[in-house]
């Protein structure tokens, strides 16, 4: 029981960062990335390929990289890798296109590199992907496997807690502002002289580096990573987590990400099994994110938790702070 | 050339799908996410109707009117509300994502996610003329055909094909002139839900098996090919169909098939960021 605790609270606040890096590019940027899973998985793949050795079926499989780098560094590099995918990316799909093209642009991105991952067994394995992934520090702190445990839940949380303090602070900095007031209204912020492009272009890469290191820790905590690890729905269910706890709120998409793969998913492990049909329990999730996603964008758009508005209506009196961030009465006038 | 034969069923197959989404998408202005689920619902209605008669005529029609119904119903109790309240496209597009979820998983639920197929008489495979194709493959072609042109005759000589054709080119002026746009889009979603339903018994009876994801693994495909034509234009969108059914099977070809998908998914990146009007187009309605 404990274990089952220490490992579902691990994945949660491992969601949870890769929720934050999503609500980056979608709650605060307006951007539908359908293929936010493939960065995590970047993260992840690059971030394993540093760190492991050469394949146990070396005659089968082939792992690019494979140079036994110690964690602190292969996470890193996971984390670049994704945000160099997402620099790519964004620069080509974010320029002109509309948000709903944009989005089916991401998805087929992610399906092309889907593929080529999965079909190929000399780049990261194929189909039965990498395993054998060591566990950070595990040589070097005497720790039993159980307390081991413990230690990667400590290491998780510490990166939430990190990643968390990073977007609160840029939540509220002239970046954060400057990217909603363009979600808001794009030509309003074009107005105020906001190069918009450049603006929406890092917050993509942002988003993309929170995704790379989330999948880094992910790979880490798993051992083995292969294409069944990060199929396309799995992006879906993080916006569910994020419509859920509260889109553009921060704590919120650590908290849609508690409830709804914590609690939600996690029950509806212990309904039984539908005799002959050992799909439908995972089914089930699916249709309760879709039905999730319908009521409360139908009744309550903002989520539980809705984002933080500026509350300096009574702007006049606000010696200095405005001046500096002059997006922001965009934000507050035009929504 | 055996290639080309195949390409041209294929392109039959998209053509049926692509062109249910562009009407769809023409009229109501919503990119629909959930059209792979209509398809995956018109095989799995077929699929129903077959315990009650063999006979796959009446089994299509069955799969054509589950799917329009359950169309008509997501616009009616689903689209139409956001709509009201004037929800951006963004939003309606996340809720045809939502749709889709449900509608995918729902079904495994219900039926499994193992393959089932619609039990059809055996067949030979036919010369004709330089190309192979079993009577089902002629079958699936006159059908397209039929399907095209008479979506033709409704959009070029019907009251109804008019107001459908006014409404896609402007909302307001549609509705100052007096077009009833709700009915409009209502039985727009209808229309393009029954040939969507239709192009899923199709591409069940086509492929041989199907499940719950077959659909879905259609959709980018369809996209490719309604984009490849010009989004938001039916006709485009066969002669879209064509180019995606024939680079498709002609390059799965020579590379392994599970790269057909990443083809037709390149084209449609392709297309998008260096001409997002189409192929053929002059009004840019990709981009912002």
């Amino acid at each position: 029981m404990i274990d089952y605790l220490v490992s579902t609270l691990t994945l949660v606040s491992i969601f949870s960062i890769l929720a934050i890096g999503l609500n980056v590019q979608w709650g605060w940027a307006g951007m539908l990335n359908l293929t936010y899973i493939t960065f995590m998985a970047v993260g992840a793949y690059v971030s394993a390929g540093l760190t492991i050795g050469p394949p146990v079926y070396a005659h089968q499989q082939t792992y690019l990289l494979s140079l036994q780098l110690p964690f602190p560094v292969a996470a890193l590099g996971g984390t670049l890798a994704a945000g160099a995918l997402g620099a790519v990316v964004g620069a080509l799909a974010l320029r002109r296109l509309r948000s709903d093209y944009f989005a089916i642009v991401t998805l087929s991105m992610g399906l092309v590199i889907y593929q080529v991952i999965a079909q190929n067994r000399g780049i990261f394995g194929g189909q039965v992907g990498l395993f054998g992934i060591p566990q950070p520090f595990a040589d070097q702190l005497p720790l039993t496997p159980e307390q081991y445990t413990f230690f990667y839940l400590a290491l998780c949380l510490v990166a939430l807690l990190g990643v968390y303090l990073l977007a609160r602070h840029l939540f509220r900095s002239p970046f954060g502002r400057t990217l909603r007031a363009i979600r808001d209204d794009e030509l309003a912020a074009q107005a105020f002289a906001r190069p918009v492009f450049r603006f929406k272009l890092k917050a993509f890469i942002l988003g993309s580096l929170i995704a790379g290191f989330g999948g880094a820790l992910l790979a880490h905590f798993i051992g083995a990573f292969n294409p069944a690890g990060w199929t396309p729905g799995e992006t879906f269910i993080l916006y569910t987590a994020i419509f859920l706890g509260g889109t553009g709120n921060t704590l919120g998409a650590i908290l849609g990400v508690f409830l709804f793969t914590g609690v939600i998913s996690e029950t509806t492990r212990f309904i039984p099994p539908i005799p002959g049909n050992p799909d439908a329990n995972e089914a089930l999730r699916g249709v309760v994110a879709g039905l999730i996603i319908i009521l409360v964008l139908r009744f309550r758009p903002e989520g539980i938790l809705p984002e933080p508005r500026d509350k300096d209506s009574n702007r006049d009196d606000d010696k200095g702070t405005t001046s500096r961030a002059p997006a922001a009465p965009a934000t507050a006038q035009l929504t | 050339m055996h290639a080309v034969g195949f390409g041209l069923v294929t392109s039959a197959v998209i053509a049926l799908s692509a062109v249910a989404l562009s009407l769809q998408f023409s009229v109501s202005n919503i990119p629909n996410f959930a059209h792979g689920e209509f398809l995956t619902l018109g095989a799995y209605g077929a699929l129903v109707a077959q315990y009650l008669t063999n006979n796959l005529f009446f089994d299509a029609l069955v799969g054509a009117g589950v799917t329009a119904t359950a169309a008509w119903a997501i616009n009616r109790g689903i689209i139409e509300p956001f709509n009201r309240r004037g929800a951006k496209v963004t939003v309606l597009f996340v809720i045809t994502i939502a749709l889709s979820l449900m509608i995918q998983n729902g079904l495994i639920v219900f039926f499994g996610g193992t393959t089932h197929s619609l039990v059809i008489p055996f067949q030979s495979v036919n010369q004709v003329g330089p190309f192979l194709w079993t009577a089902t493959d002629i079958v699936v072609m006159v059908v397209a055909v039929a399907i095209m042109v008479t979506l033709h005759v409704v959009l070029r000589y019907t009251t109804f094909g008019k107001a459908q054709r006014a409404v896609a080119d402007s909302r307001e002026l549609a509705s100052v002139t007096g077009i009833n746009m709700p009915r409009v889009v209502a039985l727009t979603w209808l229309m393009a839900g029954g040939i969507a339903g239709l192009a899923g018994v199709v591409i069940a009876l086509q492929g041989g098996t199907f499940n719950p994801l077959t659909g879905y693994s259609f959709l980018l495909v369809t996209f490719a090919a309604a984009v490849a034509g010009g989004i938001g234009r039916p006709y485009g969108a066969m002669a879209g169909a064509v180019i995606l059914g024939l680079v498709t099977e002609v390059g799965g070809a020579y590379l392994a098939s599970s790269y057909k998908q990443v083809l037709a998914v390149g084209i449609l990146i392709l297309v998008l960021l260096v001409r997002p009007s189409g192929l053929f187009g002059t009004r840019e309605r990709a981009t912002v």
